[in-house]
C-alpha cells in the first residue's frame, strides 16, 4: 500500500493536503474498512435485537470474558508499542523500532493464541453455526448421526464388505490362496464380533429415537416458535430430551467407540449467535493476520531497516490500531452487553 | 512532507527505456491504457447484457415459441424454447452484467481512469499498481459471472437483488446449483475492483492536483468522479459484508438470512434464527447509493459536453457541485424505498419516502441548470451534443417516473411492475448510457488521436434514441396495468392477456435498438484506423486534458500545466476566440472584471 | 439538420403525451377501476402525481426545445457569458422543493390509513377471515371454522382451501399473510393492494372489495422459476353467500372421507 508514491516527484507544487498519497490512501481504506465492519456490527445488533432470545449462560456459550478481556489488554498494549516503533522510526532509532515492532507482533501472535483457545472450546463442544440442535427433533436427528459415524469409524461395514467379498473369492480361489484367505477372514470375523455389541446397540438406539422423533410435531413446533413471536411471548418450553439417558448409557459403556459422540444438547437461538460471532471474531482475526503480514516485511529487514520503511511502519501502525480499535468494539458488544 | 518514500518497485513510467507488448498494454499500469482496457472491455460486456435483454425481450413477445437461430443450440432439448428457470437466469444475468460490468465500470473504470489525471493535471494515478489491479481484478469477477451462467449452463436465479431465502437455500431454486455461489463471489471481486478505484481516484484527486486547481475550478467531470468515489468506498464494503454473510448461509451453514421452520421445496425444515429482511436492509443501502454512482460521474460528463457544445459557462457551477454532493448525501438515506411494501414499520416507511421526495430536488437544480447553460448559448448538433440533450431529456423521464414510486401509497401498487422496469431503465439506459455514448464521441479523439465518424455516429443516437423509447416507454404502461416485473409469461394471467401486442412492438424496438450498437462498434473499430485525424483540441474545449498531446504520451504533460481558471470559460471577453484555456494566463492588465481568477497556487 | 433535431426533440415528448391520453381508451391503463377504497385513493394520487409531473414534463421539454432553437441559430453573434444567476437558482430550487413537499404531506395519511396496524378497522382486526400461506408456487388459504376466530396456530377444525381465497364484500378484511419458503407478494391488481410475504413473520394485511365478484391474485416477488404461474383468485361475495359458502367448505371437508379433521394435505 505504501509505495507507489514516487510520482511526487514535484509534488511541493501541487495542490492537495500536506500528507503523502500512501498516508492519505491507507486513511481511506480504513474508512471503507470501518463501513465493513459497521455492517457486521449493525447485522449482529439487528439479528439480536430481533431475536426472542440469545443464549447467554457462559456454560451454555463458552463464551470467556477473561480471555476477551485479556486480548483486549493485550492489543491496547501492542498498539502503544506500534505508536513508540513508529516514533523511533522518525528519529532514526531503528534498533528500538525493531525491538518493539518484535513486541508488538509477538503480542499479535498472543492474541491469536488466546483467540484458538477460545475457539477451540466452542469447536469441542460443537458451538458452530448450523450444528446446534434447536429443538429435540434436531437434537435426535444429530445424536443418530454422530452414532452413525461412530459406527462408520470402526471399519464395520468396511470389514463387512471386504468378508462379504473374500467369502465369494473363497469359493473360487486355488488350493495354495485358501490358507491365507482364510486367516484374513477368520481375522475380520473376529474384529467384527468385536464390534458387534456396539453396533447392535447403536440400531436399537436408532429406533428408539427414530420413535421419538415421530412423536414431535415439527409443525407445531415452528408455529410455537411463530406464535410466541406475534403474541410476543419469550419463554419457549421444549421438553428436555429424554434421549439424553440413552446417550451417555451407551457412551459409558462403549467408551472405546463412542467417546466423541455429543451429548444431545438443545440450545435456543444456538445457531444464530455461533453465527454472528464466529462472523465477527473470523473476520477480525483475518485482519489480525493481515497486520502481522505487514510487520513481517519490516521485521525481515533485520539491521537493514531503515528510513525508506518509516512510512511503511506509520501506515501498517495505521491498520494496527484499527484492527485494535474494531477489537474494542467487538469485545464488549459480543462478551458484556446484555441486549434485554 | 515529500520525505522519501520506499520506491521499491520499478516506476514503470521509467523514462527512456523500451516497454514490452506485455507491459505497455495488457499489465500497463499508465491510467490511459487501462482507462481504453476497461472501455474496450464493457463495450464487449454492453453486447453481451445486450443480447441476454433481446432474450428476455424475446420470451415475452412470443412466449415458448422456439427462439430463431440460438434458441434451437442453446435448448435443443427443449425445442428451442426457453424455460421459465432460464428466463429467470437470463434477466438476472442481464441486469448483473449491465450493472456490475458496464455501468458501474465504464463511468469510474474507463473514463474515471483516462480522464481523471488528464483533468486535474497529474501525470498519473496516485498508486498505479493498485490502479492496474482493479483492472485485473474484474477478469476473476467475470469469470465467476459466466462460470455461473454459461458454463455451468445454468445460472444464478435469484434477480440481481438476489433476496434470501431464495438465494440463500440451494433447494429453492433447484436449477442452480453452484451457480449463486458463483454470483456472489463475482459480486465480491468486482467490489473489490472498485474499491481499489476508489481509493485510487480520491487520493489523486484529492492530493495531486496540478498547481492551482483549486477545488472549485475541478471541471463537474472531476466532482462526479471524486463524490462516486465516496460513495463507492463508503457503500460498497457493506455490500461486500452482507456478500460475505450469504455465501456463509450458502456453504458454511450459518443463518443470517434464514429464519427458522421455513420448509423449501420439502426438505427438512431450516434452523436458524436469521432475518430475510436484513438482506434487503443491507443490499439496498449498497445500491441505492449505486444507482447515483451509475449516474453522478454521467452527470458531470454531460456538463461539461453541453458547456463545450453550448460554447457557454455552465450555468450554476456551484449549485451544480453542492446538488451533486446532496444527491450523494440523500443517497444514503432512502434505501427503504425500495422495501415499501416488504412490511418494515410504516413510520420508517414514511421517512423514507420524504427523504426520497427530497432526493429530487438536487436532481432539478441539476436539470435546469442545464437547460439554463444551452440557454443563449451558440450550440451546433455534434454528436456528443445529441447524446447530451438525450442525456437530460431521458433523464427527466426516468426522474419523474421515480416520484410515483417515491408516493409511498402509490409504490404499495406499481412496486415490483414494470413501471419500476421502465423508470430504472429510462435512467440507466436513457440517461447514463447516452451520457457515456456522448461521452465517448467527445473524448475519442484525445484517446486514439482521431475523430469518430459523425454520420454514423448520428444514425447510431437517431436509431438508438428511437428504439430505446419505443422499448421502455410501453413499460410505464405495462405497469399500470398491473404487469409484475420477473414474470417468463404473463399472459397466462387473464387481466393482461392483451399486453401481447405491446410487448411485441417493444421487442422490436428491442431489435432496432440493439442493430443500432454494431454502428457503434463499427464506428469505435473504424475510426481508430481511418478516422479524421485531428490535433490537440479539437472541440477548443477548456480543460487541461485538451492542452495535452492526442493521445497524451507518458506523464500526459509536455510541461506540468499550471491551473489559472475554471474549466467553463466559454466565449469570455477578455479573448477573441470563443474559448479560454485553463492553463492560459492572462496578465492583470488585460483582467477586466473578476478578481479570484488569478491563480495562486495554495502552497506556492 | 438543425430544423432536423430541433423537431426531433419535440417530436418524441409529444409523442409521449399522445401516448398517455390515448392509452386509458386503448385498454392499456389500469386493469380495472379500483375495486376498494384504498384503490380508489391510491389512484386518485396516482392521476394528481401524473398531472404534476407531466405538467413538469412538458415544461422541461418545452424549455429545452426553446432554448435549443433559439441558441442554434446560425448568426454571428457570441454566446452569452454568463455564470448563472441566483435569483433563477433560488426559484427553481423553493417550487420544486415546495411541489415536493406537498405531495410527501398530502399522501402520508393513505399510508398511515392503510398500513399502521392500529388504524386498521376494527371488524376487521378482531376477526381475520384467513391466513394466507404461500409457498412455491401455489396460495394455501386456513379458514377457522365458522363461528370461531382464527388462530395463529392450526387448529383441528380449520378449514383448507388452495388458491381461492372467499372474503366478504363490501366490509374490510384482515388476512395473515406468510410464507412457508421463500419471500412472496400478495398482489391484487384490481383492488391496488400488495403485500410481501415474508419468511419467519406472520404479516396481517387489510383490504376491502367493494364489488363482489372475482379478482386475481398474483405473486409479485420473485420467488423461483415458478414465480410467473403462481396465480389465483380471491372471491368476495355477499356477507350472506360468504356464510353460506363457509358452511359448504365445513361439509365438505368433514364429509368426504379423507380429510376428516381438517389435517393439512402436507405429504
Ligand atoms: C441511475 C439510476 C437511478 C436513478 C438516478 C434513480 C433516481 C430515482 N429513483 Fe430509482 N431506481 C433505480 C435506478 C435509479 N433511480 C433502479 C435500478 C431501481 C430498481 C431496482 C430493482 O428493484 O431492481 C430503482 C427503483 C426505485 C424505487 C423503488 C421502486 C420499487 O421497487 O417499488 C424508487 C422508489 O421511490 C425510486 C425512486 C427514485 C427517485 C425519486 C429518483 C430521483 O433521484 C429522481 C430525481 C429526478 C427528477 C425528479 C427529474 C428531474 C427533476 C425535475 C424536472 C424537477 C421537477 C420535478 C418535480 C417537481 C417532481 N427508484
Ligand atoms: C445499465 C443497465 C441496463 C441496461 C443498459 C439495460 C438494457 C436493456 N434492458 Fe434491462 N434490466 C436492467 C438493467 C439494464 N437493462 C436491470 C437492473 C434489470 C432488472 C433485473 C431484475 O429484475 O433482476 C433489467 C431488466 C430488464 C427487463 C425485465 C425483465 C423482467 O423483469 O422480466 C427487460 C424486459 O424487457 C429488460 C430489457 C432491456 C433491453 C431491451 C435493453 C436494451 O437497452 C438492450 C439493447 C441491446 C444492446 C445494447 C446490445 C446490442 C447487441 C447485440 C444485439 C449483439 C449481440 C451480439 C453479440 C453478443 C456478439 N431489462
Ligand atoms: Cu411467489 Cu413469486
Ligand atoms: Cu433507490
Amino acid at each position: 500500500m505504501s509505495h507507489s508514491t514516487s510520482h511526487q516527484a514535484g509534488s511541493n507544487l501541487k495542490m492537495g493536503l500536506p500528507i503523502p498519497n500512501s498516508k492519505l490512501g491507507m486513511w481511506l481504506f480504513l474508512g471503507t474498512e470501518i463501513m465493513f465492519f459497521t455492517a457486521f456490527i449493525g447485522s449482529y445488533i439487528v439479528l439480536r435485537m430481533g431475536s426472542q432470545g440469545w443464549p447467554s449462560d457462559p456454560h451454555v456459550t463458552h463464551i470467556n470474558v477473561f480471555l476477551g478481556g485479556t486480548n483486549t489488554f493485550v492489543l491496547i498494549v501492542s498498539s502503544y508499542c506500534v505508536v513508540v516503533a513508529h516514533e523511533s522510526m522518525s528519529k532514526k532509532n531503528f534498533k528500538r523500532a525493531l525491538k518493539f515492532l518484535w513486541v508488538t507482533t509477538c503480542l499479535g501472535f498472543v492474541f491469536m493464541g488466546i483467540k484458538s483457545v477460545e475457539y477451540y472450546g466452542k469447536i469441542s463442544h460443537r458451538i458452530l453455526p448450523g450444528m446446534i440442535a434447536e429443538n429435540d427433533w434436531q437434537a435426535t436427528q444429530m445424536a443418530m448421526d454422530d452414532f452413525d459415524h461412530a459406527v462408520e469409524k470402526t471399519g464395520y461395514s468396511d470389514m463387512k464388505l471386504e468378508l462379504g467379498d473374500l467369502q465369494k473369492e473363497l469359493a473360487a480361489a486355488e488350493e495354495d490362496d485358501k490358507a491365507s484367505i482364510e486367516t484374513r477372514i477368520e481375522e475380520l470375523q473376529k474384529s467384527i464380533a468385536a464390534i458387534d455389541p456396539f453396533a447392535n446397540a447403536v440400531k436399537r438406539f436408532k429406533a428408539e429415537a427414530k420413535k421419538e422423533q415421530m412423536e414431535y410435531d415439527l409443525q407445531s413446533g415452528e408455529e410455537e416458535l411463530i406464535a410466541s413471536q406475534v403474541e410476543g411471548d419469550s419463554e419457549l418450553n421444549f421438553e428436555p430430551l429424554s434421549l439424553t439417558g440413552s446417550v451417555q448409557a451407551l457412551k459409558g459403556k462403549y467408551p472405546d467407540y463412542a467417546s466423541h459422540v455429543h451429548e444431545p444438547h438443545v440450545i435456543l437461538y444456538g445457531n444464530i449467535f455461533a453465527s454472528t460471532y464466529f462472523l465477527m471474531t473470523g473476520f477480525h482475526a483475518i485482519h489480525v493476520i493481515v497486520g502481522l503480514i505487514l510487520f513481517a516485511f519490516v521485521l525481515k529487514q533485520g539491521a537493514k531497516l531503515d528510513e525508506t520503511w518509516t512510512d511503511w511502519v506509520e501506515n501498517s501502525g495505521l491498520y494496527w490500531h484499527f484492527v485494535d480499535l474494531v477489537w474494542i468494539f467487538l469485545f464488549p458488544l459480543l462478551y458484556i452487553v446484555d441486549f434485554t | 512532507m515529500s520525505e522519501a518514500h520506499p520506491t521499491t518497485h520499478d516506476d514503470a513510467h521509467g523514462h527512456g527505456h523500451e516497454q514490452g507488448f506485455v507491459s505497455k498494454y495488457i499489465f500497463s499500469t499508465d491510467h490511459k491504457v487501462i482507462g481504453i482496457q476497461f472501455l474496450v472491455t464493457t463495450l464487449l460486456m454492453l453486447m453481451v447484457g445486450g443480447a441476454l435483454a433481446l432474450g428476455v425481450r424475446w420470451q415475452l413477445a412470443f412466449p415458448w415459441e422456439s427462439m430463431p437461430i440460438v434458441g434451437p443450440m442453446l435448448f435443443s432439448g427443449d425445442g428451442g424454447q426457453i424455460s421459465p428457470e432460464f428466463y429467470t437466469m437470463l434477466f438476472t444475468m442481464h441486469a448483473t452484467v449491465m450493472i456490475f460490468l458496464v455501468i458501474i465500470p465504464i463511468l469510474a473504470g474507463a473514463f474515471g481512469n483516462f480522464l481523471i489525471p488528464l483533468m486535474i493535471g497529474a501525470d498519473d494515478m496516485a498508486f498505479p499498481v493498485l490502479n492496474m489491479l482493479s483492472y485485473w481484478f474484474m477478469w476473476p469477477a467475470i469469470t465467476c459471472f459466466f462460470a455461473s451462467f454459461f458454463c455451468a449452463g445454468n445460472g444464478a436465479a435469484a434477480g440481481w437483488t438476489s433476496y434470501p431465502v431464495l438465494s440463500a437455500i440451494a433447494e429453492s431454486a433447484p436449477g442452480s446449483g453452484m451457480a449463486q455461489n458463483w454470483w456472489l463471489l463475482g459480486v465480491t471481486l468486482v467490489g473489490v475492483s472498485s474499491m481499489m478505484g476508489s481509493v485510487n481516484y480520491m487520493t489523486t484527486i484529492i492530493n495531486m492536483r496540478a498547481p492551482g486547481m483549486t477545488l472549485f475550478r475541478m471541471p463537474l467531470t472531476i466532482w462526479g468522479m471524486f463524490i462516486t468515489a465516496i460513495l463507492q468506498a463508503f457503500a460498497l464494503p457493506v455490500l461486500t459484508a452482507a456478500g460475505f454473510m450469504l455465501v456463509a448461509d450458502r456453504l458454511l451453514g450459518t443463518c443470517f438470512f434464514i429464519p427458522a421452520g421455513l420448509v423449501v421445496n420439502n426438505a427438512d425444515p431450516t434452523v436458524g434464527g436469521g432475518q430475510s429482511l436484513l438482506w434487503q436492509h443491507l443490499f439496498w443501502f449498497y445500491s441505492h447509493p449505486a444507482v447515483y454512482i451509475m449516474l453522478l460521474p454521467a452527470m458531470g460528463m454531460v456538463s461539461d459536453m453541453l458547456s463545450a457544445a453550448a460554447r457557454k459557462p455552465i450555468f450554476g457551477y456551484k449549485p451544480m457541485v453542492y446538488s451533486m454532493a446532496a444527491i450523494a448525501g440523500l443517497g444514503f438515506i432512502v434505501w427503504g424505498h425500495h422495501m415499501f411494501t416488504s412490511g418494515m414499520n410504516p413510520a420508517l416507511g414514511m421517512t423514507f419516502m420524504t427523504s426520497t421526495m427530497m432526493i429530487a430536488l438536487p436532481s432539478a437544480i441539476k436539470t435546469f441548470n442545464w437547460i439554463g447553460t444551452i440557454w443563449g448559448g451558440k450550440i451546433e448538433f455534434n454528436t456528443f451534443t445529441l447524446n447530451s440533450i438525450a442525456f437530460v431529456s431521458m433523464f427527466v423521464v426516468g426522474g419523474l417516473s421515480g416520484i410515483f414510486m417515491a408516493a409511498v401509497p402509490v409504490d404499495i401498487y406499481i412496486h415490483d411492475t414494470y413501471f419500476i422496469v421502465a423508470h430504472f431503465h429510462y435512467v440507466l439506459f436513457g440517461a447514463t448510457l447516452f451520457g457515456v455514448f456522448g461521452a465517448i464521441y467527445f473524448w475519442y479523439p484525445k484517446m486514439f488521436g482521431r475523430k469518430m465518424n459523425d454520420t454514423l455516429g448520428k444514425w447510431h443516437f437517431f436509431l438508438t434514441f428511437l428504439g430505446a423509447n419505443g422499448t421502455f416507454f410501453p413499460m410505464h404502461l405495462l405497469g399500470v396495468a398491473g404487469m409484475p416485473r420477473r414474470y417468463a409469461n404473463p399472459y397466462l394471467h387473464d387481466y393482461l392477456e392483451h399486453l401481447l401486442p405491446m410487448n411485441q412492438f417493444m421487442t422490436y424496438s428491442a431489435i432496432l435498438m440493439g442493430s443500432a450498437q454494431f454502428l457503434l462498434l463499427f464506428n469505435f473499430a473504424y475510426s481508430l484506423f481511418y478516422g479524421e485525424k485531428v490535433g490537440r483540441n479539437p472541440w477548443k474545449a477548456n480543460g487541461l486534458e485538451w492542452t495535452a498531446p492526442s493521445p497524451p504520451g507518458h506523464g500526459n504533460f509536455d510541461v506540468l500545466p499550471v491551473c489559472y481558471r475554471g474549466p467553463y470559460e466559454y466565449s469570455s471577453p477578455l479573448v477573441e476566440e470563443d474559448y479560454l484555456l485553463q492553463t492560459e494566463y492572462i496578465p492583470p492588465e488585460g483582467q477586466k472584471e473578476s478578481k479570484e481568477e488569478h491563480a495562486e497556487p495554495e502552497h506556492a | 439538420m438543425r430544423w432536423f433535431w430541433i423537431l426531433f426533440f419535440a417530436v418524441c415528448p409529444i409523442a409521449a403525451l399522445v401516448i398517455c391520453i390515448i392509452a386509458p381508451g386503448m385498454d392499456w391503463w389500469f386493469p380495472s377501476e379500483a375495486g376498494s377504497p384504498l384503490g380508489e385513493r391510491i389512484d386518485s394520487l396516482f392521476h394528481l402525481i401524473l398531472y404534476i409531473v407531466t405538467g413538469t414534463f412538458i415544461g422541461t421539454q418545452i424549455a429545452m426545445v426553446f432554448v435549443l432553437w433559439k441558441s442554434s441559430k446560425q448568426d454571428d453573434e457570441r454566446a452569452w457569458f454568463s455564470h448563472g444567476s441566483h435569483n433563477l437558482e433560488v426559484i427553481w430550487t423553493i417550487v420544486p422543493a415546495g411541489i415536493l413537499l406537498f405531495i410527501a404531506l398530502y399522501q402520508m395519511d393513505v399510508w398511515a390509513e392503510y398500513r399502521v396496524v392500529s388504524n386498521f378497522p376494527k371488524e376487521a382486526r378482531r376477526a381475520p377471515v384467513a391466513e394466507v400461506m404461500a409457498r412455491q408456487f401455489e396460495w394455501r388459504i386456513r379458514y377457522p371454522e365458522p363461528g370461531r376466530i382464527l388462530q395463529i396456530q392450526a387448529q383441528p377444525t380449520d378449514l383448507y382451501a388452495v388458491n381461492e381465497l372467499i372474503v366478504p364484500a363490501a366490509k374490510p378484511v384482515m388476512i395473515y399473510l406468510k410464507t412457508q419458503d421463500v419471500q412472496h407478494s400478495f398482489f391484487l391488481p384490481e383492488l391496488r393492494v400488495k403485500q410481501d410475504a415474508v419468511p419467519g413473520q406472520i404479516i396481517p394485511v387489510w383490504f376491502e372489495a367493494t364489488k363482489p365478484g372475482e379478482y386475481d391474485l398474483v405473486c409479485a416477488e420473485l420467488c423461483g422459476w415458478g414465480h410467473y404461474k403462481m396465480g389465483a383468485r380471491v372471491v368476495a361475495l355477499a356477507e350472506e353467500e360468504f356464510a353460506a359458502a363457509m358452511e359448504q367448505l365445513e361439509t365438505e371437508q368433514s364429509d368426504d372421507g379423507f380429510a376428516e379433521s381438517g389435517d393439512d394435505d402436507e405429504e
